[in-house]
């Protein structure tokens, strides 16, 4: 990601954009995504921007610009899906709304206009395409509009805006932003101008077109299933004013006494609100555990010491405690993402562990979440799914486990005390949202980490010679929805497993050894002569490798002039005992 | 300051813009002398002169920006 400097100033890098622009193309490219620009007049320095923003980021955004004109227009133009784009955005202005003659709001149909966007997002939806539309601001310079009224204006907004926001309800695909939100928390003032409006034809000004781009780069890391996984956060001066060990617990800042206190308190309800929508976050913290958790015991403490997915809380460097709590939670640094207000701190997380993404806050605490909102590590503003929803449960069951695990239980008898079960259905429109981010998300348990964009996925399940297995598991402490998906098609009498990716919050459970049963079962029904599977080694699937082995699957041939892809061979005569504690159920 | 300074000033934040030392301005460059100078790199331009120089142009002063040459005119002008 782009190392930005907090508290943002914005002036810093946006006459400097040919800088940052050769410097962003250093980067390695690790996705292409085509945006689409419909409406709204001059876009071109929110382009420039999403262009930086993702390739620092190892996404090459292909950008699109529609016909000169109206957003609204636009969208009804039978050329609107040219390009094939995965992301349309729309940018209405008032003034799409009504003719200049005769602006009046009286003259506007809304019903119809209600009509049209939703048969637009529908078809975008069919289409596996994405939107994001900008709402409309009554305060946007628009051009001279007669006798329209302040009011008049408003209530267009407003009108309009409860249109856009009903059918962001009804459809996954479609999202909206506003630019006054995008830009608040910056001091970012003055987003629009009129001079900006009559010279440069631009609806908002240089500033909040960084932010945009910025804004539209994270929602696209979200698309592609790119966010962060953790939270790590020091408590002393980052989650609470003052240190703890010194001040003592009743002397901290936290709460709405002071302005630190209330700087804190807003920090502590943002990580609240990640942790609702399933981040893991835990704590690196260099003190006295039994001291340090007083902090939480506070009355006027949001969080919590049961929030945490875990603690790290002694006098180890930092990126112990982070590789520490990386290996407790099954995800790698990359899924890091790790403030502390002490500079050398993050030094020496940055310097050790390089895939943490370590943001260069101030000793302002502000400045934390100004850097939560600009990096969005965890791509907070899509929509979450229920499996995001249940996975902090997940946590807490994992520690009930633990505990019932050392209550001198073999590990076969504990497995068998929790009642696992796993429902296996295939992919489709209901599960393709959660499927498609579970294949994107999982690095561990995946075969050949190929991430997907949502038409690709439809494309797939289009495919009749295709299999896509999905499954759920559950057992007695957790529901942990769909957790697990199988590629599979069939060529020549073989059964190919194309991917065969599972989540690491399900690991451990020999849920692989009964799905291994289930495909086997597959081919002989089929009569097939064997299973072939198809695997891509990664820095991080290496635990493949270790269930190959401990499975008799052997390696046959790399795919021919392709080093990199290995086919390995399920061979069906083997005599192999599947030896697992899953309740397969219909 | 005088016009003679104002090219140095303006030479050397077109250096810094466009992330290009071997920039070097007359009264009579254009857009068509640096390559990167298009209508975007425009905006940032003008955006750039009136943060380093603290004066604002209005809409009509934008649209008669097209040499440097008109921009020094301009930016001695506005600071007397």
């Amino acid at each position: 990601m782009m190392n930005i400097k907090f508290p943002i100033d914005p002036s810093k890098y946006i006459f400097k954009e040919n800088y940052f622009s050769k410097e962003s193309k250093k980067y390695s490219i690790q996705y292409k995504y085509k945006v689409k620009f419909i409406g709204g007049y001059t876009q071109s320095h929110t382009i420039n921007w999403l262009e930086i923003f993702s390739r620092y980021s190892g996404i090459l955004t292909e950008t699109i610009k529609s016909d000169w004109g109206s957003g609204y227009n636009l969208i009804s133009s039978p050329n609107i899906f040219d390009n094939n784009p995965d992301l349309l955005v729309v940018f209405l202005l008032p003034q799409d709304f009504y003719p200049q003659s005769r602006a009046d709001i009286s003259y506007i149909n809304f019903e119809q206009i209600k009509l049209n966007l939703y048969h637009f997002a529908d078809n975008c939806q069919s289409k596996k395409i994405n939107i994001v539309f900008s709402l409309l601001e009554s305060d946007f310079i628009t051009p001279p509009v007669g006798g329209l009224k302040n009011d008049s204006l408003l209530s267009l907004s407003v009108k309009l805006n409860q249109i856009i926001t009903e059918i962001c309800d009804f459809h996954n695909n479609v999202l909206s932003f506003s630019m006054t939100n995008i830009c608040s928390g910056f001091e970012c003032e003055n987003i629009t101008s009129p001079r900006d409006w009559y010279a440069f034809g631009t609806p908002f000004n240089i500033n909040a077109s960084f932010f945009l781009g910025n804004y539209l780069k994270n929602l696209i890391r979200g698309f592609l299933g790119m966010s962060q996984k953790v939270l790590v956060s020091d408590l002393d001066n980052t989650l609470w004013g003052g240190i703890i060990g010194d001040d003592g617990p009743s002397k901290i800042k936290i709460g709405s006494d002071t302005p630190e206190g209330r700087i804190f308190l807003d920090i502590q309800i943002y990580i609240l609100n990640l942790i609702r929508r399933g981040v893991y976050v835990s704590i690196a913290s260099k003190n006295e555990e039994h001291l340090a958790l007083e902090g939480f015991m506070r009355d006027d403490s949001i969080l919590k010491a049961d929030d945490f997915a875990s603690l790290e809380i002694n006098w180890n460097n930092k990126s112990k405690s982070i590789r520490s709590i990386c290996n407790q939670l099954n995800v790698g640094l990359d899924s890091v993402f790790f403030i502390d207000d002490n500079p050398s701190e993050r030094e020496e997380v940055a310097s050790s562990c390089s895939e943490v993404v370590v943001p260069n806050v101030s000793d302002d605490p502000f400045t934390f979440l100004q850097a939560l909102k600009f990096y969005d590590p965890f791509c907070i503003y899509l929509k979450p799914l229920q499996e995001d929803m249940t996975r902090n449960s997940s946590i807490k069951s994992r520690k009930i486990e633990s505990e019932i695990l050392n209550e001198a239980m073999s590990y076969d008898e504990f497995l068998k005390s929790i009642l696992i079960k796993l429902k296996i259905t295939i992919i489709n429109e209901e599960n393709f949202d959660r499927s498609l981010q579970l294949n994107n998300k999982t690095n561990q348990f995946n075969f050949t980490s190929q991430r997907l964009k949502a038409k690709n996925l439809s494309e797939i399940i289009k495919n009749d010679k295709n299999i896509n297995i999905t499954y759920s598991v559950s057992d007695k402490f957790t529901n942990y929805g769909l957790t697990g998906i199988i590629f599979l098609n069939i060529q020549n009498n073989i059964l190919v497993v194309n991917n065969w990716l599972m989540s690491c919050r399900v690991f451990n459970k020999t849920l692989e050894i009964a799905m291994l049963e289930k495909i086997t079962k597959i081919a002989k029904d089929e009569k097939l002569s064997k299973i072939i599977m198809k695997y891509i080694p990664t820095k991080r699937n290496q635990l493949i490798l270790t269930f190959f082995k401990e499975n008799g699957i052997q390696k046959v041939n790399n795919i021919l002039n392709n080093e990199e892809i290995q086919e390995w061979e399920f061979d069906l005569n083997n005599k192999i005992e599947f030896k697992h504690h899953v309740e397969i159920i219909s | 300051m005088t016009k003679q300074s104002i090219l140095v000033k303006l030479t050397e934040l077109f250096i810094d813009f466009f992330d290009d030392d071997l920039i070097r301005l007359n009264e009579k460059s254009t857009a068509g002398d640096i390559e990167d100078w298009d209508s975007l790199a425009q905006v940032g331009l003008i955006l750039l002169i009136e943060k380093e120089f603290k004066f604002k142009f209005n809409a009509s002063e934008v649209g008669n920006l097209e040499n440097v040459g008109a921009m020094i005119d301009l930016i001695f002008i506005k600071q007397l």
